[in-house]
């Protein structure tokens, strides 16, 4: 999509995202992080890639993700500084040939640190004990992104390396 | 065998240790050979996703008794 101009460039995140970084793990969708073109209006645009796919006969939708090769796809815009961090400063890497343009590992850590929920814990846990991420890197994002707290209460709950 | 010292396969922080280092091997692996397995993981959710429903809903309806034991 990208290659074609359909879509300005993306960023995998979320579960697929870490399975670039870790051990690999069951999820059910691929999250995509996208940056969202906001009209004069000030109303935002439809989420790029969407209409493209669907001209391909991806029509099937499932909650709020698109159907792709039987990946529900959720194209996720960006909303807040830590997410467009992510997405500005996501890597190439190679899969089975193809490059593909994943969240860094110290962001995934931090976007997962910032949302909170029990699973996003447990896989930060699982970046830190298999190494997986820069700590010094990892530290600054989280100071300049403000959320030692989270960091703080993560490391509270008896996690250790 | 009265050996104070665990031996390898009961001393439990052998075993996590253990474990540990084979996650960090299995993270290192391949993207693809990974993926490969998220794909079996999800396709066996999957398969599950009825039988957890219909679980789930025995459980609601008492219709499974679970007992447990009490000294």
């Amino acid at each position: 999509m990208v290659r074609v101009g359909q879509l300005p460039n993306y960023a995998i995140g979320g579960a697929i995202g870490a399975v670039f970084y870790i051990e690999p793990f069951a999820t059910q969708d691929v999250d995509v992080f996208v940056m969202m073109q906001t009209e004069s209006s000030g109303l935002v645009a439809t989420i790029p890639g969407w209409d493209y796919l669907k001209d391909r006969g991806y029509t099937e939708t499932r909650g709020e993700a698109i159907v792709v090769e039987d990946w529900p796809v959720q194209f996720i815009p960006v909303s807040n500084a830590l997410e467009e961090e992510a997405y500005l400063n996501a890597t190439i890497l190679d899969f089975e040939g193809e490059p593909v343009r994943v969240v860094l590992a110290e962001h995934l850590v931090a976007i997962m640190l910032n949302t909170g929920r029990l699973k996003d814990l447990s896989r930060v846990e699982m970046f830190l004990l298999q190494a997986a991420v820069d700590r010094e890197i990892l530290l600054d994002i989280i100071r300049r992104h403000g959320i030692e707290k989270q960091w703080a209460d993560f490391q509270s709950r008896g996690y250790h390396e | 065998m009265s050996d104070d010292k665990p031996n390898q396969d009961s001393d439990p922080i052998e075993i996590y240790q253990r474990k540990q280092s084979h996650r960090k091997q299995e993270a290192r692996r391949p993207v693809s050979e990974k993926m490969a397995t998220v794909v079996r993981l999800r396709d066996f959710e999957r398969a599950l996703e009825n039988i957890r429903k219909a679980n789930r809903a025995k459980r609601a309806t008492k219709e499974i008794t679970i007992r447990i034991k009490t000294r």
